[in-house]
């Protein structure tokens, strides 16, 4: 096994989908193994976790969704960033850095 | 922005659930068609990359349930089918649920009424604008001990004038007796004289007209305000009275003037209600005929004072300021007369005052001691949650492992438990609200504002919470318990950590025991103190008395002519009724029983105590006829009884009393044992002499009898000193003593009156023994719901212990069947049972002595001879809850016995 695959990290799971998401819309299984792929199988995000941040997203204006049809010609749920998305990744990527930018020097001192 | 599309997304999850459930459906479809692509891609099979995508997804409602949670409106909807599946549950357990609803419908309907009482005594404010803010002022006459008595004009003129705590004051009389002329027939009422600003202070506003204002008091017009009872009752509401004369008389003494006519100005509203309850006329002081006379003295202290606090002054500031303003006027006039009620302040706060500090303690005990049967109930009721949790084991840990989270089963639980209060709470509250109108209507006199219990949004604010509180109460350790339990063991045996719930419903009855000794000893301490009561003598005979309470109409004439035809017509009318069939003995008393404390003040020639021989504390004097003592077998221990001829003297002596000298003769006067031991404890009182008022006015009395004690105001007040003239006037209580039910006799007493006398007025007919009861109506109404508590926690607590060992003796039935093959006898068995039950009893039964200990000192002055820690309560109360708890665990031990090794063995 090439590492062991953990819980995302509280309070990130909104940063992963919104990072993953500034590329191009994506539906939620895609996100997923996105989130998955990246991280190299660090993290593993639980489906029923992820369909609860989709919804919370969507309620606060961060995502919109509309129903596309995939590649193989079947609808599936897509979502993508809005405006606001756009601004909140940005804030929040900021906040990230920041915050393990002190944690690494606390760990270095 | 986002709480907009949050509210419309919640309610589109809400109203349109279908079409939401379908797009969640086809997202977790999609995820699941996309995972499985995703590995036949890799290579795997169909079938096996299907199952492989399903075990990664987990069960679909499960995942469904999670992302459903994260709405608002998710909680409303499974509030909603929390509600749907315990009302199921519930109706499933019919016997469960009755004996759930019967306890907790009793018990909050037992708190709520008692509540009520509460709220209405205590809790709803006075009918005047910011009545927390009221005190009366009363002198505190701190030479002879007399306290409470009222004050003179000039000390309270300079209270006025110095005070800086009190922003006003205001004084009053208090209810003086006058009696109602015109009309189809005279009536007596109460009046009140009031200064102009008394209804300002007390920010109370006349329904109709106008109040007392500052001209009728300058120009001495007589007028008067009207209530709104004597208004509706005597004058039909009709709004045209305001403007109308009343003749109104004094109570039959001639000494209050003449009937004077008097202009109604105004008609207080319903609730305004001072000093007193049965006050229906309030008129100015300037009517009041003494008022001259009285307004530069200060020994004419007969004035009541209420004041309205300065703002941001308190109570006990007020205190502090009025002792300065004492100690002030205490310099400034000094007066070496012992009689002089000095200058001493107490400060009482108006609600106080009214209903008394006694009372309101008594009821925050009652309201305690149900709160406690509530309590019990509640924990007896977690206990049979926990017993048929138990049983419904298998049911939770299906859920538990079909994906329910202990947080949801917890809620789920909890709302069985919410739903049976609710439901217990509303049956409860009808309850209370019958009981609150029987004892609104029964409302024992002598409780002041109890008759306006009702049920209000206090009273169902207080059942809604006390309703919540309970069933938070019984239902979470159920709840904590059973959410807690490993589905696996559930699955398995059939009983979640059964060892665990019942060590839980052990610690569940030593409480419920604890509890009810608790209540037990205090109904105990008030039972011992009703039969310690019971077994008083009165001092006098009760029974076969006929009470009747008359009143003579006023006479005009010279007082001597008055007094004398008054007494003569007396002694007519009790020769008159002595002739009535089926009565023995008549006798006159001026009252046979007294609600007041008498406070008055003699000094004793030669007599022991007191300053200048005097003495004081407290003295009641009373005035009764030749024939009084005999009829209500009153013994004579020395001397004489008074003679009419006593009587007769008496009226001359009263009427030339203010001519009277220091030397002057004196009235025959027969005196209780009590006045011969406070002021003769070794001489012969016969013979001696005593007089009221200070030289050089005095009015002199010679003892010339000595009588036994009489308990006259009630069984449980001590005997005070007293002494008997002979002058009867005004009211007068006639006492007959009957051959059979007086009660019987009532008519033909009051016709004959009538034949004697027309003017007679006839105030009221009882016995006397009834009168006497009526003293202690509160004290039984207390020691009898107290009972009624305790007797039901009682019960509570034998079913809490005997449902124990019934499924402790069920859920061991294995286990005995092996000991009574290994050949244990049923007293073993028996012995193993009642072991388990006695020592939790016990255990109970330590710890509620304990906190009784506590507690009754709580109720110490309710006690009538016995203290708050009364021995042989506390230990008939352990035997009492022992005898039960050893016939709730006999029950379930017998059954022990019973068990048959084989079957039990093969169980197994």
């Amino acid at each position: 096994m090439p590492g062991e695959s953990t819980d995302v990290i509280q309070g990130t799971l909104d940063l992963l989908i919104l990072k993953s998401l500034s590329l191009e819309p994506m539906h939620g299984f895609g996100i997923g193994r996105r989130i998955e792929q990246i991280s190299r199988g660090v993290f593993k995000v639980n489906p029923g976790s992820l369909l609860l941040a989709f919804r919370r997203l969507e309620r606060s204006g961060v995502l919109k969704a509309e129903w596309r049809a995939t590649e193989n010609n079947r609808t599936a749920k897509y979502y993508a960033l809005t405006a606001k998305g756009q601004k909140q990744l940005a804030a929040e990527t900021r906040n990230w850095a920041r915050r393990t930018a002190a944690i690494a020097r606390l760990l270095e001192a | 922005m986002a709480l907009l599309r949050s509210i419309r997304d919640g309610l589109r999850g809400l109203f349109r659930r279908r079409a939401v459930e379908a797009e969640l459906d086809d997202e977790v479809q999609d995820y699941l068609a996309q995972a499985t692509r995703e590995r036949i891609r890799g290579g795997m099979t169909p079938e096996s990359a299907a199952r492989a995508a399903r075990l990664e997804l987990g069960s679909v409602a499960a995942v469904k349930e999670e992302a459903r949670s994260g709405g608002w409106e998710a909680n409303l909807e499974s509030v909603g089918s929390d509600f749907r599946y315990a009302a199921r549950s519930l109706r499933k357990n019919p016997g469960f649920t009755l004996v759930a609803l019967l306890t907790l419908a009793l018990g909050i309907g037992a708190t709520t009424a008692i509540f009520s009482s509460v709220n209405a005594v205590i809790l709803r404010p006075l009918p005047f604008r910011d009545a927390d803010r009221l005190a009366v002022l009363w002198t505190d006459d701190v030479r002879r001990g007399l306290h409470e008595v009222e004050t003179s004009f000039p000390t309270v003129r300079d209270w006025q004038a110095q005070t800086r705590t009190f922003a006003e004051l205001a004084v009053f009389s208090f209810d003086n007796t006058v009696t109602l002329l015109g009309g189809d027939e005279p009536e007596r009422t109460t009046s009140s004289f009031v200064s102009t600003r008394l209804f300002p202070l007390l920010g109370a506003e006349p329904l109709l007209g106008r109040g007392i204002t500052a001209e009728d008091q300058q120009r001495r017009e007589p007028v008067v305000v009207l209530s709104y009872g004597l208004w509706q009752r005597r004058f039909g509401g009709r709004r045209d009275v305001v403007g109308k004369f009343l003749s109104l008389d004094g109570d039959g003494t001639a000494s209050k003037g003449g009937p004077r006519s008097v202009r109604v100005i105004g008609v207080m509203p319903p609730e305004f209600f001072f000093p007193g309850p049965g006050t229906q006329l309030w008129e100015p002081v300037t009517s009041y005929w003494r008022l001259q006379r009285e307004s530069g003295d200060r020994f004419f202290n007969n004035w009541r004072v209420v004041g309205r606090l300065a703002p941001g002054a308190s109570f006990s500031a007020a205190q502090v300021d009025m002792d300065a303003i004492g100690r002030r006027l205490a310099q400034a006039y000094p007066s070496p007369d012992p009689d002089f009620p000095g200058f001493g302040v107490t400060v009482v706060p108006l609600l106080d005052q009214v209903t008394g500090k006694n009372l309101q303690r008594a009821l925050w005990v009652l309201l305690g001691a149900v709160g406690l049967v509530l309590l019990i109930a509640c924990v007896n009721l977690a206990s049979l949650q926990l017993a048929r949790g138990a049983a419904r084991g298998r049911e939770l840990a299906v859920r538990v492992s079909l994906g329910a989270g202990r947080l949801r089963l917890l809620r789920q639980l909890l709302t069985e438990s919410l739903t049976l209060a609710g439901i217990g709470g509303a049956a409860g509250l009808a309850l209370a609200a019958a009981v609150v109108r029987v004892l609104a209507a029964a409302a024992p006199p002598g409780i002041a504002r109890i008759d306006g219990m009702r049920v209000d949004g206090t009273v169902l604010a207080f059942m809604a919470g006390v309703s919540i509180l309970a069933g938070i109460l019984f239902g979470i350790v159920p709840a904590w318990t059973l959410s807690r339990s490993n589905p696996n063991d559930a699955l398995k045996t059939g009983g979640p950590g059964a060892s665990g719930t019942r060590r839980i419903r052990s610690l569940l009855v030593v409480a419920e025991c604890a509890l009810a000794v608790v209540l037990l000893i205090g109904a105990g301490l008030l039972i011992r103190s009703a039969v310690r009561l019971q077994a008083v003598d009165p001092g006098f005979d009760p029974d076969h008395v006929l009470l009747v309470r008359v009143a003579a109409a006023a006479v005009r004439g010279p007082a001597e002519t008055v007094y004398g035809r008054r007494l003569a017509a007396l002694a007519t009318l009790t020769e008159r009724l002595a002739g009535v069939h089926g009565v023995r003995d008549v006798g006159a008393v001026s009252s046979l029983l007294r609600r007041d404390n008498p406070d008055q003040f003699i000094t004793v020639e030669g007599g022991a105590g007191g300053p200048g021989g005097g003495g004081t504390g407290q003295l009641a004097s009373s005035s009764v006829d030749p024939g009084f003592f005999s009829t209500m077998r009153v013994p004579l221990r020395r001397g004489r009884l008074h003679s009419q001829g006593d009587a007769v003297a008496a009226v001359h002596l009263i009427v030339t009393s203010e001519a009277v000298d220091y030397a002057g003769p004196a009235e025959a006067a027969v005196v209780n044992q009590a006045f011969v031991q406070r002021f003769f404890p070794d001489r012969d009182p016969i013979g001696r002499r005593f007089y009221l008022g200070a030289p050089p006015k005095v009015y002199w009395y010679e003892i010339v009898g000595v009588v036994g004690d009489m308990h006259r105001q009630g069984l449980e007040k001590g005997v005070i000193p007293e002494y008997f003239g002979s002058n009867l006037g005004g009211s007068t209580d006639l006492v007959l003593r009957t051959d059979g039910n007086p009660l019987a006799l009532a008519p033909a007493v009051r016709q004959e009156i009538r034949s004697v006398d027309r003017t007679l007025m006839i105030l009221s007919v009882g016995t006397a023994d009834r009168a006497l009861g009526a003293l202690s109506t509160a004290r039984r109404f207390q020691t009898w719901l107290l009972a009624g508590f305790a007797a039901f926690a009682l019960a509570l607590a034998a079913v809490g212990l005997y449902g124990l060992l019934h499924y402790a003796v069920a859920q061991r039935t294995q286990e005995i069947g092996v000991r009574i093959a290994l050949g244990a006898r049923a007293p073993d068995v028996i012995g193993l049972v009642l072991g388990e039950g006695m020592a939790l009893a016990a255990g109970g039964i330590a710890l509620g002595v304990a906190a009784a200990l506590g507690v009754t000192r709580l109720m110490a002055y309710m006690l009538f001879e016995i203290g708050a820690t009364d021995a042989a309560t506390f230990t008939a109360v352990p035997l009492i809850l022992a005898g039960v708890a050893l016939v709730a665990c006999y029950l379930p031990a017998r059954r022990a016995t019973q068990v048959d090794p084989l079957r039990a063995l093969k169980t197994e």
